[in-house]
């Protein structure tokens, strides 16, 4: 068919028009607060009076604010150390499901399972568990001798809340391993067999380093959920006890939605989706140089 | 690799059964806890069966709270944003493969880029926006801002974008326009990837309380998670663990059902949000 031709112009009309809805709505609900969140990061704004242009001062005083650092900290402490515990256990139980064993089918879906429930129920029933005659206290009591007070234990309370985001997400996790896992070619598998390679040499050798790709992307995609994460924080411990659980989402909700701290909080949002971002770069850029060769 | 000695079989066993517990453990305590009395939820010693069976915990939940209108704004909410996330985002899907148009590529790249951006950037601004467009307190407020997802865009182009174009080009020229091919030919093609969609989003909808938290206040546009966070708060009723704990096991039953019937697409689509993302 002709370029520029009726038909062709038709075609391409259509196309666009197939593609118009879903565009409008994330110009709407996507670019433009994006926008809103930039304009008002540089101003002062409390809803009711006149937006007021104060320049980069919101963002200067952000790295002088010792609450705003203390939830950058709290935030780096619960993605990370979360993210690893999660990513770990979730791979080694990947490797242990796919092993053919019986019943792995069952194990594979029970684990799984909390991954579906609303993190609203899942820190409510955190919340009942790690209460002075919860589950999660009695059992540790009996265990160790020591109730450990869970929520008003400045400590505990972040330990708890990791706890619980990674009984929580193991499972998901673990299903998008198993998937990597399933996805390396078997004649490689099989060339290691024939050499009478151990299980445990095929992992070094083998599936480890072709995971390398799928243990970045993970990385990405939990380190990108856990900036976000809300209700954990909010219902399990309301960012307590004192702020020992305020993330930067619950300081800028806070800040925001309580305050009226509009321009404030818009900074510390574009403050964390820098982070992200340069964090998002970094895994990039490793990933990058893994799949070159 | 199946394990040929007995003793790693053995140990690998233990740790799967112990994993087992670990899951699943928490979550019969919160079933059990749901039907026990009182004052055997706050016993300070480990009882895992309730001592008598009280349902009356679960119909306790309906008095003195709007418990069918939660259940119905839940529903609704989640029902409508699945239907419409279906429609525009396989449209866009099949607009943004199957033709070439100036800006086809940028379109694309910029609605996955939203993936990338936290909620919380978008939380200010968009409450302002619905504040704006009068969308705080009530159902199309908690519908509208929430009805379409770039992993379902995503989703949808991935999969349109491998069907061969013989499919549409003999319905061409049995005289099909593009609308008629986009439904007859293209979505019974993408079925598979749609029942994924629609669990994933049905699922993600009726488990959300950010949204619904950031613009409801009234208790007739509350929504379940949104519900069972004020109820917790409240004095009369906060802290009744085996009360909340009932509300919990409600709310979760229909995500269980949609997990027994539809695992398979669940868990697909997850992989492939997972690994192609």
């Amino acid at each position: 068919m002709l370029a520029g031709s009726p038909l062709s112009q038709r075609r391409k009309l259509a196309g666009f028009l197939f593609a118009l809805p879903a565009l409008c709505f994330f110009l709407v609900f996507f670019l433009y607060p994006l926008i809103v969140a930039l304009v008002t990061s540089f101003s002062k704004w409390d809803l009711r009076n006149p937006r007021e242009f104060v320049g980069i001062s919101n963002y200067v005083g952000l790295l002088s604010d010792r609450k705003f650092l203390h939830s950058l900290v709290v935030t780096l402490y619960f993605v990370f150390v979360d993210g690893a515990l999660t990513l770990s256990i979730a791979f080694a139980l990947a490797l242990i499901v796919d092993r053919d064993l019986a019943f792995s089918g069952v194990f594979k879906a029970t684990f799984f399972f909390p991954s579906i429930l609303s993190l609203t129920v899942v820190a409510i029933l955190f919340r009942f568990l790690s209460t002075p005659y919860g589950l999660i206290t009695l059992a540790g009591e009996a265990l160790t001798g020591v109730a450990i007070p869970w929520q008003s234990s400045f400590t505990h309370a972040v330990p708890l809340i990791i706890m619980m985001m990674v009984w929580n997400r193991i499972g998901f996790y673990m299903i998008i391993f198993v998937a990597g896992l399933r996805l390396m070619p078997s004649e490689l598998y099989d060339a290691f067999k024939v050499d009478g390679a151990s299980y445990w040499v095929t992992l070094r050798k083998l599936i480890v380093p072709l995971m390398v790709p799928v243990f970045l992307l993970t990385a990405i995609l939990k380190m990108t959920e856990n900036f976000r994460h809300f209700a954990p924080f909010y219902l399990l411990t309301e960012g307590g006890p004192g702020d020992a659980t305020t993330v930067l989402t619950l300081r800028i909700y806070r800040d925001g939605m309580e305050s009226f701290r509009m321009g404030k909080a818009s900074a510390e949002s574009m403050l964390v989706v820098s982070i992200m971002l340069l964090c998002t770069f970094l895994y990039l850029r490793l990933l990058g140089r893994e799949t070159e060769f | 690799m199946y394990p040929r000695n007995p003793i790693t079989r053995i140990v690998l066993y233990s740790i799967l059964i112990f994993w087992l517990a670990v899951f699943m453990v928490p979550v019969a305590w919160m079933v059990l806890s749901s039907l026990k009395p009182e004052d055997q939820v706050i016993a300070p010693s480990i009882q895992f069966l309730p001592r008598e069976v009280k349902w009356q915990n679960y119909a306790d939940v309906w008095i003195g709270v709007p418990f069918n209108r939660y259940i119905f704004n839940s529903t609704v909410v989640a029902g409508t944003t699945t239907v419409i996330n279906v429609l525009v985002s396989s449209m866009a899907g099949y607009g943004l493969s199957k033709f070439s148009f100036f800006g086809r590529k940028l379109i694309f790249l910029f609605i996955l880029s939203s993936i990338m951006v936290p909620f919380q950037v978008m939380m200010i601004p968009l409450f302002i926006l619905a504040k704006t467009f009068k969308l705080l307190n009530s159902l199309h407020g908690l519908i509208i801002p929430t009805s379409v997802t770039a992993f379902g865009v995503f989703l949808m182009r991935q999969t349109i974008l491998p069907i061969p174009n013989d499919f549409s080009d003999s319905a061409r020229i049995d005289g099909c326009n593009e609308i008629q091919i986009y439904w007859r030919v293209i979505l019974p093609l993408a079925r598979v990837a749609i029942v994924t969609l629609v669990v994933l989003h049905f699922l993600g909808s009726w488990n959300d309380l950010i949204w619904p938290l950031l613009i409801v206040f009234r208790d007739e546009f509350t929504t379940l998670p949104l519900a069972l966070t004020r109820l917790q708060g409240d004095w009369q009723f906060g802290y009744r663990y085996e009360r909340l704990m009932s509300i919990a096991v409600v709310m979760s039953v229909p995500v269980i059902l949609l997990y027994i019937v539809f695992n398979r697409f669940l868990t697909r689509g997850i992989a492939m949000g997972g690994l192609k993302g």
